[in-house]
């Protein structure tokens, strides 16, 4: 095994949290390697077909990973491990420079200061992991504020009286409202609702040299023709290379964590494109690889000191598994109310987040990202034919005719929900994979009737002729938003890292990603990863100072 | 009354010559260009898919969109493990149909094409040892709306048609164009 030179800080994952971290630590001065499994994606890679989009993944990802290369598992209900013969259910997190935020829907929400503290305000929940984060909104919020404003976020400053307070106005103006938008914000009014724009990491002016969107219908689930969606990839990792500090490695995948028998990580090893074999040592090592492959390499990852995995000696690793059960109804209306304007989700609803009478916690609502023809074929009124003329004659007709309202419900975590790593499945490169066990908490599909309950409302409101809820929560919480397996907290005994994101007993080993989440709230979570990245990033920066004084 | 009217469209068009009917996919799989199917296999395939989206008075259907090249060409790429299923359910079906009607699926009238995949959707064939007809019938038909509705580019969606149908193709067709497709 070749070895490369020492560097400060290596960095595994350059997602939403780990593009964050690179960008911090390579600006402070520190010698930095982003590894990345995945390559540079483009405008370019995008099929703009439904079918291999990174929303639907029907016939594969386009921003990857390759399920030959990559295979996971899961425990079936008889108990036995199965291979997932398609990316249904596996969880996926896209491959490529600046992972889901190249093709996110861009949603950029900050979580509220209730979702810091859960246990506190609703007290213990049977059979649940609910507990209050060590940190509060109130420690978040300057990172947050730092997020909007580097990696570029669009909003309305005061539409939303559910928000936690900001010290700083978002960097840009919201989008305007698209007609199906401006129907259903009326409509909410009159329910005596606070209907607002969508946060969207997306420029709605010129921003930091780069262009205002050109509201492309086919937004989310492929990159932007013209960067003017915001991810890591065209903000943070870009600075972080022109810096010179900051090598980034694609095509790398890391195998394994190197902890020496003192409890200090000395560094990765990794196989290049070419499957060889090398060691990286550093001072630090930083994994913001997603919430299924972060626990996976800490499961990977065993040494003398910690037989079952780095900072697993309390089994907590993999564990608290949670993404989003969305939920939510649909609405169908005796004209054309969808326009196309892109992306389609822009008008929300957050009086359902928090304080619902018998719920735990809540979720927004909001109107869905535009649906392209095939997902369209799979909607349809309980009871009708789903094939034949009647199905065909339905989608013609209504194609443009059709609201959907959803949302993504709070899940209640717990402790059975987990990523394990398989003792039979390898990769590619011989490294045991990601197995899922566990399913979600059952509180989660009753959560979600009062979600959809309320989106239902809404569209009856609006004038739809017909509506139907389809309602979520059942199953296990895997895929897009995936959070919790490496939970921050106060007592090691019960969480894998302190509140920076520290692993508990290895001081130089460091989580920045959805892993750190203690419970989910009910947004989308990269706003949150990517201030989690700072909020690690300044802890780093303050406490490992030395490293740059010795170089 | 919709089923009638599309019968008698059928059936007029076949007499006129049944120009939707025989689309370019029967022609070409004579050059062996199928990846998976046999020519009888197709023949059963290319009939299911037609039900599944069948041709109306105005818009074309699965046959006219040679939606049978989008799923033969899956079936040896991201659907290979589909490939057993489908090629024990066109014997079973095709068995079913000789043993009841003494003929083969896509030789069978199509009300009678109709009622049988309606028995298959609900695992009600009545006098057959094939218990579990749905599991394939739910692959078929999802595999049908995919080849449909989505890009020409995986096969299927021949000339943008159902863009045409669903008046998108401005929306659609041009995004659709504009990148260079990967492998």
């Amino acid at each position: 095994m070749l070895h490369k030179n020492h560097v400060n800080v290596v960095v595994i994952g350059s997602g939403a949290g780990g593009g964050v971290v690179a960008k911090e630590l390579s600006f402070l001065g520190y010698s930095v390697v982003l590894f990345e499994r995945g390559k540079w994606v483009s405008y370019n890679n995008n099929s703009n077909d439904e079918l291999s989009d990174q929303r639907n993944q029907i016939l594969g990802a386009n921003f990857g990973p390759d399920l030959i290369k990559n295979p996971r598992s899961f425990v079936n209900k008889f108990g036995t491990e199965e291979v997932f013969n398609s990316l249904k259910g596996y969880g996926n997190i896209a491959e490529c420079v600046g992972s889901g935020t190249v093709s996110y829907g861009a949603m950029a929400w900050r979580f509220m200061k209730e979702d810091f503290k859960m246990k506190s305000i609703y007290g213990h929940v049977q059979g649940s992991t609910l507990v209050d984060w060590p940190i509060s909104y109130d420690d978040l919020e300057p990172y947050y504020e730092k997020a909007e404003w580097e990696i570029g976020v669009s909003g309305h400053n005061k539409k939303n009286p559910f928000a936690s307070n900001r010290k700083k106005p978002y960097p840009m103006p919201p989008f305007e409202i698209n007609k199906e938008g401006k129907i259903l914000e009326k409509a909410a009014k009159r329910l005596g609702w606070n209907p607002f724009p969508v946060p969207m990491f997306r420029n709605s002016k010129p921003f930091k040299g780069r262009t205002p969107c050109m509201r492309n219908s086919i937004c989310v689930g492929n990159a932007c023709p013209i960067g003017a969606k915001n991810g890591t990839h065209n903000t943070v990792i870009p600075l972080a290379i022109e810096t010179g500090n900051c090598d980034l490695k694609t095509e790398c995948i890391v195998s394994e964590l190197v902890i020496d028998n003192k409890s200090n990580v000395r560094g990765v090893k990794y196989f290049d494109k070419n499957k060889k074999m090398y060691f990286q040592s550093s001072d630090i090592v930083v994994i913001s690889a997603s919430a299924n492959e972060t626990a996976r390499l800490l499961l990977n990852s065993k040494s003398k000191l910690f037989p079952n995995g780095a900072g697993n000696n309390n089994d907590w690793v993999g564990r608290n598994l949670q993404s989003h059960a969305y939920t939510g109804a649909v609405g169908l209306f005796d004209y054309d109310i969808i326009d196309f304007d892109g992306p389609g989700a822009n008008i929300a609803i957050s009086n359902f987040s928090h304080n619902n009478e018998k719920i735990i916690g809540g979720g927004i609502i909001h109107n869905e990202f535009n649906r392209l023809p095939y997902q369209f074929s799979q909607i349809r009124p309980q009871g009708s034919k789903l094939w034949g003329l009647e199905h065909k004659k339905f989608q013609i007709n209504n194609f443009k005719r059709l609201s959907r309202i959803n949302g993504p419900i709070q899940e209640m975590p717990n402790f059975h929900s987990r990523v394990n790593v398989s003792k039979k499945i390898k990769d590619h490169w011989g490294i045991p994979v990601v197995q899922f066990s566990g399913k979600r908490h059952y509180l989660d599909h009753e959560h979600c009737k009062f979600l959809s309950s309320k989106a239902e409302l809404l569209l009856k409101e609006a004038g739809a002729v017909k509506t139907w809820k389809n309602i979520g929560g059942k199953g296990q919480g895997r895929g897009q938003h995936q959070a919790g397996t490496a939970r921050m907290g106060n007592d090691k005994k019960t969480s894998v890292t302190n509140k920076y994101g520290q692993i508990h007993e290895i001081d130089n080993l460091f989580v920045a990603d959805g892993s750190l989440i203690p419970n989910n709230a009910g947004f989308n979570p990269s706003l949150t990863i990517m201030a989690l990245g700072y909020w690690v990033a300044n802890y780093i920066s303050k406490n490992f100072k030395h490293l740059l004084t010795h170089q | 009354m919709s089923f009638i009217n599309r019968r008698n469209f059928t059936k007029t068009s076949l007499l006129a010559g049944g120009v939707l009917f025989f689309p370019g996919c029967i022609i070409k799989e004579q050059n062996s260009s199928f990846l998976f199917f046999s020519h009888d296999e197709a023949q059963c395939i290319i009939s299911l898919c037609e039900q599944i989206i069948p041709a109306d008075e105005t818009f074309g259907g699965s046959t006219d969109a040679e939606v049978i090249y989008y799923i033969d060409r899956q079936l040896v790429s991201f659907f290979k493990h589909d490939s057993v299923i489908y090629r024990d359910s066109i014997k079973k079906l095709q068995k079913f149909c000789i043993e009841n009607f003494d003929n083969k699926f896509n030789k069978l009238e199509i009300d009678i094409q109709i009622k049988i995949m309606e028995m298959m959707e609900k695992n009600n064939l009545n006098n057959s040892e094939w218990i579990n007809p749905s599991i394939f019938f739910n692959k078929i038909r999802l595999h049908s709306m995919q080849g449909f509705y989505g890009s020409p580019m995986h096969g299927g969606n021949k000339n943008y048609i159902s863009f045409d149908i669903l008046k998108i193709e401005g929306l659609l067709r041009q995004r659709l164009e504009s990148p260079s497709k990967i492998s």
